[in-house]
């Protein structure tokens, strides 16, 4: 049979023979998830407030109904902790939430969603797209819970899986809810707006809170997670910011801020966070104790022991920057901010310590510091080779930190029996005279390379680092830029002859930094080691006092409060072998002072005027005082 | 609301001629349209307006496509591919004609005979959804039914 030529039949025809077909499974639901998570206001400038045009409302019917008809497919399942039969929940006892009628329809841009939504989003894929989401709160019961180490604060722990945002209301305290349901995470958020649980009341139940929270799934914080709970992780609701209490919007969540604890105002945190992150809302503030709990908040600046863990206290900040949350801390009492970035490092991205540019290798230096001329690390290594000499050296070059932890290292050859013998990770350290970039990383990959240039390892343990970069000082093309310093210290220190035989050499060429007197070009504050777990009585002008009495021109460069014998001991190991142990007193100041050109250690007792010089023979010798130690 | 997804399905799949960038060019279709919510004025005018939006998402799903440098071919069409090279060329069609013919010409006149033809829309539908002078309508549809011929004749001469 003979085909008609291709008229406007024939070819429309062929049009919806080709073309006329069903959408694949699926795409419906992919455009709800899209769109669920999609403000128009982000995009359009819509006003919440506004009356909405009639065609607006034919959109949002739309997509409704195709929303409607994506759940419909899916099922509504809660996920693996949630019964999936919908249907159930609707019972007696559920009820409307209250707000519902009142909320706006969007909170920071975001369009304000059920937790039924949420679990869709959660289901569909990788997303951690910020989301507001509307429910009931149950809060934990009270339950006697053991004692877990936190390791990563996404990981479940009692009585973590007891705590509820429900889509319906719902008081069974001990059960799974009805119908769906999301276990959030709130840590470091302030929840003094939750009831306080309390037992014995009726069914000892608990009174659901109705609440938005907006928050997050798949947490980059996920993957450091142990790999058997890395999915169980990326499916917890990290709350950003507790964004409605029954229909009332609270405060900003700010914690771990007392009265006077902080040397920063929340305004000037504010204001750093404004000039890196113009025009994103903060949706909470932690002031945090760095070395006791930023590894809780932010457990891979442990992995790489980040500097960041020396500061003293570090505001966590989230923002919400675009349609996801951005980390940032900032060190209290300083402008320097840094971005948590999605591989969990944190890079320096703002403040006045400006990041180390490489100078060239005769770059002039001149002055001197505590009376001590400042050489090049090459005049150094000269004095170092030419014979013992233990005399004070003010050194400048380019230092490069240690990668430990973050090293697997092999067995010791030797046991630890000087401070200054080398352990793991000090190979990666390294003083050099040119500004050379020694670590790279690509990827999940770090390497480290020899310097090429004049180079010496120093030992700066016990020694106030919190000046160093954060993340190696790794910048965003993957190599690190070493910091411009001048280290006071010396070599063959006199606790080199406690190293191991074969060690004895290489302890002897270790460079015992005693202060470090200038980072780029700034001198920092006389660092003060407290390694104490008690309380000292005396303060450091206390010490300064006391010593000035009986060292004449004092010019002390390191101090640090240590625990009696135990901790005395870790830092003068020769005073172990005293039978009985020498100190009995519970805090003890150890001071390093320049006399001469040549360090001095003294032990001052806390709380009087006994003080005991370090001799040459490693002997602690009362140097002055009223009343000798206990022996 | 199904038959809309679908309808907005199979006319992305006409101009971009993949499944797979179909499915991208209509979500991004409801997404801008869910963004763009304010644009719409005249609501007996939302198939058009939606229609519009479908076919610069598609468009821009193209334009996407053109800068990939690798284009992944699912296991599956591969294996259809050797059976069908095996068994020598499939059976001609309209559709496969059709198919074929609009790989020859270029997109906006790809576009245009898809909406006059699959969708149905005369002259001032296509102005409105396409966004130019009915004149140029004429012009552009004309000329894109001449080159479809051509391309059409090309495919049977082959065949």
């Amino acid at each position: 049979m003979t085909q008609p030529d291709w008229n406007d039949e024939r070819l429309d025809a062929a049009f919806h023979e080709r073309f006329d077909r069903s959408a694949p499974a699926g795409l419906e639901k992919g455009v709800h998830v899209r769109i669920v998570g999609t403000s128009p206001a982000r995009f359009g400038g819509w006003h919440v407030g506004r009356a909405w045009p009639l065609g607006a409302a034919i959109v949002v019917i739309l997509v409704a109904g195709v929303a409607m008809v994506g759940l419909g497919g899916l099922g509504r399942t809660g996920g693996s902790a949630i019964p999936s039969d919908a249907g159930v929940s609707a019972s007696a006892e559920a009820q409307a939430t209250p707000t519902e009628q009142a909320l706006p329809p969007i909170i920071f841009d975001l369009p304000v969603i059920d937790v039924s939504d949420a679990i869709t989003i959660r289901d569909a894929g990788v997303d951690d797209r910020e989301i507001a989401v509307m429910g009931w709160f149950r809060p934990a019961p009270l339950i006697s819970c053991p004692f877990t180490p936190t390791v990563n604060p996404l990981q479940f722990q009692c009585p973590d899986t007891m705590m509820w945002l429900t889509r319906d209301f719902d008081t069974h305290s001990f059960d799974p809810p009805v119908g769906p349901g999301l276990n959030p995470d709130l840590n470091g958020i302030d929840t003094s707006w939750v009831p306080a649980p309390q037992s014995g009341g009726v069914n000892n139940d608990l009174v659901p809170v109705d609440v938005v929270f907006v928050g997050h799934f798949d947490d980059r914080r996920a993957t450091l997670c142990p790999e058997a709970e890395v999915a169980a992780c990326r499916d917890r609701f990290v709350v950003d910011s507790v964004a409605r209490v029954h229909g009332v919007e609270p405060p900003l969540s700010v914690t771990g801020v007392t009265a006077g604890s902080t040397k920063s105002s929340l305004a000037d945190i504010e204001a750093i966070i404004a000039n890196e992150a113009p025009q994103s809302p903060i949706l909470s503030m932690a002031a945090v104790d760095a070395p006791g709990d930023l590894a809780t908040i932010e457990p891979s600046l442990k992995v790489t022991g980040d500097s960041l863990l020396v500061q003293s206290i570090v505001w966590a900040v989230r923002v919400l920057e675009t349609d996801r949350i951005s980390t940032y801390l900032v060190v209290d009492g300083t402008d320097r901010i840094y971005e948590m970035n999605p591989d969990n490092h944190a890079v320096q991205v703002g403040g006045t310590v400006p990041g180390a540019s490489p100078t060239p290798t005769d770059q002039a230096i001149s002055g001197s510091v505590f009376g001590l001329e400042i050489m090049h690390v090459s005049d150094a290594l000269a004095i170092r080779d030419a014979g013992v000499d233990d005399r004070e050296l003010a050194v400048q070059g380019w230092f490069t930190p240690s990668l430990a932890p973050s090293l697997r290292c092999a067995a010791p050859r030797y046991p630890q029996t000087s401070p200054v013998q080398e352990q793991c990770g000090d190979s990666s350290v390294w003083l050099t005279r040119d500004g050379e970039s020694l670590i790279h990383r690509s990827g999940n990959e770090t390497t480290i390379s020899d310097p090429e240039g004049p180079a010496l390892r120093p030992y700066l343990d016990n020694l106030d680092l919190s000046w160093q970069p954060s993340d190696f000082g790794i910048g965003a093309n993957g190599d690190s830029s070493p910091t411009d310093v001048v280290f006071i210290g010396h070599f063959d220190d006199r606790r080199a002859a406690l190293c191991p035989e074969a060690d004895i050499s290489a302890c002897r060429d270790r460079f015992v930094v005693d202060s470090v007197a200038r980072v780029h070009g700034v001198e920092p504050p006389l660092s003060v080691s407290r390694q104490n777990t008690g309380s000292a009585t005396s303060t450091v002008e206390d010490i300064k006092a006391t010593l000035a009495d009986d060292v004449p021109r004092l010019s002390i460069l390191w101090m640090a409060v240590v625990d009696g014998q135990t901790g005395l001991e870790r830092i003068e190991p020769s005073l172990a072998n005293v039978i009985g142990g020498r100190f009995l007193e519970p805090v003890l100041w150890v001071v390093r002072v320049l006399e001469s050109g040549r360090i001095s250690t003294y032990i001052v007792v806390d709380g009087s005027r006994t003080i005991y010089e370090m001799n040459t023979a490693g002997d602690a010798i009362q140097a002055g005082g009223a009343a000798p130690s206990p022996s | 609301m199904h038959a809309r997804i679908n309808a907005i399905y199979g006319l992305s799949f006409a101009i971009v001629g993949d499944e797979a960038d179909a499915r991208d060019a209509t979500q991004e279709t409801f997404i801008a349209a869910w963004r763009r919510i304010r644009e719409l004025r005249d609501p007996d005018r939302f198939d058009a307006w939606l229609q519009r939006i479908a076919v610069n998402s598609a468009r821009m799903t193209l334009r996407a496509r053109g800068r990939r440098r690798v284009r992944e071919i699912p296991a599956g069409d591969v294996s259809a591919l050797a059976v069908a090279s095996d068994r020598g060329a499939p059976e001609s069609s309209d559709t496969d004609a059709l198919g074929a013919a609009l790989d020859r010409i270029t997109t906006d006149q790809r576009t245009i005979l898809v909406l006059h033809h699959l969708e149905g829309h005369g002259v001032a539908e296509l102005a409105e959804i396409l966004g130019i002078p009915v004149g140029t309508v004429k012009s552009r549809l004309h000329t894109a039914r001449r080159a479809l011929q051509d391309a059409l004749a090309s495919e049977e001469q082959a065949g």
